[in-house]
């Protein structure tokens, strides 16, 4: 399967009267962007659209999600197959994206419950000031989709219509694209193996595991599914969409994996000094011992089976999802696969004696994306987007604190993004 | 669970059912469901007053 995928470079986005491409400037028709949403989402009472650019003195908060517009030119009928669209195997063909762009999808839900895992958190997003490094969105252009739901559904109902309310008004701006010549084109195809090379595969971790805390395969929920292989190329036709809302330092939005970081490594390296054999996917958070074991044994016997000589692995999300991680690896050394982890670290104390929570010491090549509990300070902005006040702490009903002041939070559990295992972020430390 | 409770350093672990309910099986029956949580507790108590001279572990019967 090969891909062609056509990049334009976009510079500047602005409001106007008919959605299209203007040289390096993409114009937005803001009623019909909008109308595009609420015609296909009866849970969302309302949507306004903002738009933000390069290095403005602006945060986002209540983060949702951030999807890149692309659009299928060749080879399929959409994007993001199977959110709304019929199914098939994309990542073939040729495709058309954004290059500069994000859509950055927001609420506010309802607070129904107090704590918990199926809870939707907290997630800050600053675009200037000490935190803009954490993610790329402080260089794009991004068109930000407020929603506000309707108070009289579920919050499953909630969870699907945010979900479908990002890819929607990412594929809408991506019809700008279409009978346009794209700035540069990058292939991408892992069919030529060379002979020699060493065999790697890239072990993606999702969670999965309920409400505000999912994957969707092709629009599937992964929640209770086994581990499964995926042709690298699937990912940047948007096969895997995220909904994880529960633990916002760790998400792994949709963006992140259609510009994942490893795959694109993994590519560029391919017939060079690697061959890139392809993607096993697996959600962890298995409840039983039993169920973590079958898990992990499934994804190392798939490694072993493509015949990989190394993985890099890494994972979403926090808690004992990471206990099933740390199997799998153990479990690939003792085959004779060399493994390497990118994971965040947690904080050490005088309570909290080890980094990970828990490990095996047949991994010890682990590359470190930050530290969870590491102090951060929100700095005084001149524009919030999304809302007027942060809501920490749903297990006291809701803290609320000006968005637009200066705040100190001892750990960046609401940071979005900061602790993101795939390692999009613009920053980086040297250990003297 | 036990790998991490191991890791941590206790001595003497009992297996519990599952992450979200390890003292029992909310589906079954109520009384079906202390039997087990009872059985549970028992095998703890009686772990309690056991010599180890390692890290333990019991596996009720579920």
């Amino acid at each position: 399967m090969r891909l062609n995928m056509g990049s334009f470079k976009i510079k500047n986005i602005k409001f106007g009267t008919n959605t299209a491409l203007d040289g390096a400037t993409l114009i937005i028709n803001k009623d019909e962007l909008i109308a595009e949403i609420l015609a296909e989402e009866k849970v969302i009472k309302n949507v306004d659209i903002e738009l933000t650019h390069p290095g403005e003195n602006c945060r986002i908060i209540h983060v949702m999600d951030a999807v890149e517009p692309r659009v299928k030119i060749e080879g399929g009928d959409s994007t993001y197959p199977g959110i709304k669209t019929p199914v098939y195997r994309c990542g073939g063909g040729t495709t058309y994206r954004m290059d500069g762009v994000a859509v950055i999808t927001t609420s506010l839900l309802p607070l129904r419950k107090a704590g918990g895992l199926y809870i939707a958190r907290e997630g800050i997003l600053d675009l200037a000031g000490p935190n803009s490094g954490h993610t790329p969105f402080s260089k794009t252009s991004n068109v930000v989709v407020n929603i506000s739901v309707d108070p009289n559904y579920t919050e499953e109902e909630y969870e699907v219509a945010i979900r479908n309310a990002g890819i929607l008004a990412a594929r809408y701006l991506a019809q700008a694209l279409v009978d346009k010549q794209p700035d540069y084109f990058t292939e991408y195809s892992i069919s030529e193996k060379k002979p020699g090379l060493k065999n790697v595969v890239y072990i993606n971790q999702i969670e999965s595991c309920g409400l505000f805390g999912r994957n969707y395969l092709y629009g599937m929920p992964y929640d209770f599914l086994l581990p499964t292989l995926i042709h690298p190329n699937e990912f940047l036709d948007g096969a895997l969409v995220n909904s994880l809302h529960s633990h916002t330092a760790v998400q792994i939005p949709t963006y992140y994996q259609t510009n994942n970081p490893v795959i694109e490594g993994l590519f560029k390296r391919h017939g060079k000094t690697l061959n890139f054999l392809g993607v096993i996917l697996l959600r962890a958070q298995f409840e039983e011992i039993d169920g973590k074991h079958r898990c992990a044994n499934l994804v190392a016997g798939m490694a072993q089976l493509l015949g990989a000589d190394g993985v890099v692995a890494t994972w979403e999300c926090a808690g004992n999802s990471f206990v099933e991680t740390m199997f799998y690896l153990k479990a690939c050394e003792n085959m004779g696969i060399k493994t390497v982890l990118i994971t965040y670290e947690n904080e050490i104390t005088e309570k909290a004696e080890d980094a990970l929570f828990y490990f095996e010491p047949e991994v010890d090549a682990i590359v470190s994306t930050g530290v969870l509990q590491a102090p951060i300070t929100y700095p005084k902005v001149d524009r919030v987007i999304g809302g007027d006040e942060f809501r920490f702490h749903p297990e006291r009903g809701g803290v609320l604190l000006p968005a637009d002041q200066e705040l100190e939070r001892d750990g960046r559990l609401e940071s979005w993004c900061a602790c993101n295992n795939v390692g999009l972020t613009n920053l980086s430390l040297d250990d003297f | 669970m036990t790998p991490i409770v191991k890791q941590v350093g206790a001595n003497r672990i009992v297996r519990g059912v599952k992450i979200p309910n390890p003292w029992g099986v909310p589906t079954l029956p109520e009384d079906e469901n202390m039997r087990i949580t009872t059985r549970i507790l028992t095998e703890a108590l009686t772990l309690l007053q056991t010599d180890v001279s390692e890290p333990t572990i019991v596996s009720p019967r579920i």
